[in-house]
């Protein structure tokens, strides 16, 4: 995917929510995007996915998305384009429908795209995300969060996407269900090579888990690099600020984060 | 799910309990219903022995547990207005009612459910302001006021349909539009403002970004996770009409359970009003476990509780 200069703009308010940012991500790429709350992360996220409509932001710029250009896409090249990107949202609870298990969640996404979904089964695809198949009957409420974490990332894969937007996608986890999620992100990446838009505010797991980087505030990106290079020698003072502050440097989920990616 | 059908039914148990008793003391305190049987010129005497005949000169706690007998043997003696079986009177009015009702619970469903659906997608769209009035309208116009008022105009006007009475579709329309006005009102605001809640639901904005359609998303997502709220209200909607058709009945001379039940108030024939907040509270309470049996089938949540 890539994004020009792009500004997006929500009903009712004048200033934009993000404005002038450019971003790329190359196919089989793990890109961090890094901000605290309210920096633009997630409408970026969403603008990127197709969703702007529904959540009243309206985009200008250009942008890309598995060549796809989204100002001009019709309803068939959307419809293409949600296959090939898939999202991740931050809480796994509240992203899956309380009436539906997770086999018919599984079989809503296979009448909608019959030949894409065929590759796997429900079984495979439950072992695929290190969930016993004997879940596959269970409805949210019955999921812990991460089991429901690890039921949207194969939901997302049962579509083999090109991109995954993940949108926070450990930070209502425990640290150590956190390592868990992480670790079948990075395998998604290696084994099925789908590019990864990470969005986070915790530089801990970034650090582990991207190959590039952007920093956003207030709807700018103010630095963007590969991430060795952006969190070592930070060249802006926002940058600085934010890994200073960052709770989880020396922390023991660090560590266990660390332990994982080793 | 057996421990929780037991628990509805026991407290099922103990409000028809407080109904019965409560029917039961509100009737003695209401008068002497001799009069009304016997007119202004009967003698003392006369008095005397109608009230030893019908057991109104037992002690209050005998007469209680006649009826308590009477409730539980579904067999509630004889009308002293009619001299029919009090059971018998019931069974003959009951249909009319039945038919008036899920008629206008039909009405109240079918145009309630899909004007707030519609209003909740638009928020703010004429099709909402629409909603919103026809809401403020059902729920603030009292029922005899509309009664009288669709007889003006559609009988009495424009002859379209029949003024009162019963006996064919016909003469049911106007108390069934008249009787689904306050739920439609009910529904279709409730509906609105459960849709709106769950459309912004995380999990709906997921279900677009897997590219599901709108209608599939709405009909489905939005709608079966906004449905409790709504038939909740659509069941105890149905119990309220119960009473609500007592006035409508009125207005429309329509003869059903509600009708029978003013003229047994009216009469104070004590037996019949017994038997009628009998079977009134019954069908009640039959309605709102049915609610409770149904919420553990939409909803795989309740089912373990």
């Amino acid at each position: 995917m890539r994004a020009v200069d792009v500004a997006i703009r929500h009903d009712g308010h004048d200033a934009p929510t993000v404005k002038g940012v450019s971003l790329e991500v190359g196919s089989g790429e793990i890109v961090g995007i890094v901000g605290e709350s309210g920096s633009g992360k997630t409408t970026l996220a969403m603008a990127v996915a197709g969703l702007s409509p529904y959540t009243g932001a309206a985009v200008d710029g250009a942008l890309e998305v598995v060549g796809c250009d989204l100002a001009s896409a019709d309803r068939r090249a959307l419809k293409a384009l949600r296959a090939d990107v898939q999202v991740v949202f931050q809480n796994p609870h509240a992203s899956l429908d309380p009436r539906q298990s997770v086999r018919a969640g599984f079989r809503e996404l296979r009448t909608l795209q019959r030949e894409r979904t065929s590759w796997i089964s429900d079984e495979e695809l439950m072992e695929r995300v290190k969930l016993s198949p004997d879940l596959l009957d269970r409805y949210p409420h019955q999921l812990s969060g991460g089991q429901a974490q690890r039921v949207c990332i194969a939901r997302a894969l049962l579509m083999r996407p090109r991109l995954l937007i993940a949108d926070e996608p450990t930070s209502g986890l425990d640290v150590s269900v956190q390592a868990r999620v992480l670790e079948l992100l990075l395998d998604v990446r290696d084994r099925d090579g789908i590019a990864i838009l990470f969005i986070s505010h915790d530089l801990a797991v970034v650090r582990l888990l991207c190959d590039r980087v952007y920093v956003m505030r207030f709807g700018e990106v103010v630095e963007s690099g590969p991430t060795t290079r952006v969190l070592t020698e930070p060249q802006d003072p926002y940058t600085k600020a934010l890994i200073e502050a960052s709770p989880g440097r020396h922390g023991p989920g660090a560590d266990r984060l660390r332990a994982v990616k080793a | 799910m057996i421990v929780f059908i037991a628990r509805k039914v026991g407290g099922a148990l103990v409000t028809f309990a407080v109904a019965i008793t409560l029917a039961f003391l509100l009737s003695r305190m209401s008068g002497d219903p001799t009069a009304n049987i016997l007119g202004p010129f009967a003698t003392p005497d006369q008095f005397e022995s109608l009230r030893e005949r019908l057991g109104l000169n037992d002690p209050l706690p005998v007469q209680f547990l006649d009826y308590l007998k009477s409730a539980f043997t579904a067999d509630f003696g004889e009308s002293l207005q009619y001299g029919q079986s009090n059971t018998q009177l019931i069974l003959e009015r009951l249909p009319n009612t039945i038919v008036l009702i899920v008629l206008a619970m039909a009405i109240a469903i079918g145009i309630g459910v899909p004007l707030g659906v519609v209003a909740a997608t638009k928020e703010g769209s004429a099709w909402d302001r629409l909603a919103s009035t026809v809401a403020l309208l059902g729920q603030s116009m009292p029922v005899f006021w509309l009664g009288l008022m669709l007889i003006l105009v559609f009988a009495v006007n424009l002859g379209l349909l029949p003024a009162g009475q019963d006996g064919s579709l016909k003469h049911v329309i106007l108390p069934a539009v008249t009787l689904s006005m306050y739920p439609l009102a009910q529904i279709a605001r409730l509906t609105r403002a459960t849709m709106a809640e769950v459309l912004r639901e995380p999990y709906i904005d997921a279900a677009r970004a897997r590219g599901l359609r709108s209608r599939r998303i709405i009909g489905v997502h939005a709608l079966r996770n906004a449905s409790m709220p709504v038939v909740t209200i659509t069941a105890l909607q149905a119990g309220l009409l119960l009473s609500g058709a007592v006035a409508v009945e009125y207005v429309f001379n329509y003869s059903g359970f509600g009708l029978l039940a003013i003229q047994a108030v009216e009469f104070r024939d004590y037996t019949l009003v017994q038997a009628v907040v009998a079977f009134g509270v019954l069908a009640f309470i039959l309605l709102n476990l049915a609610v409770d049996l149904l919420y553990a089938v939409i909803d795989p949540r309740i089912r373990r509780a």
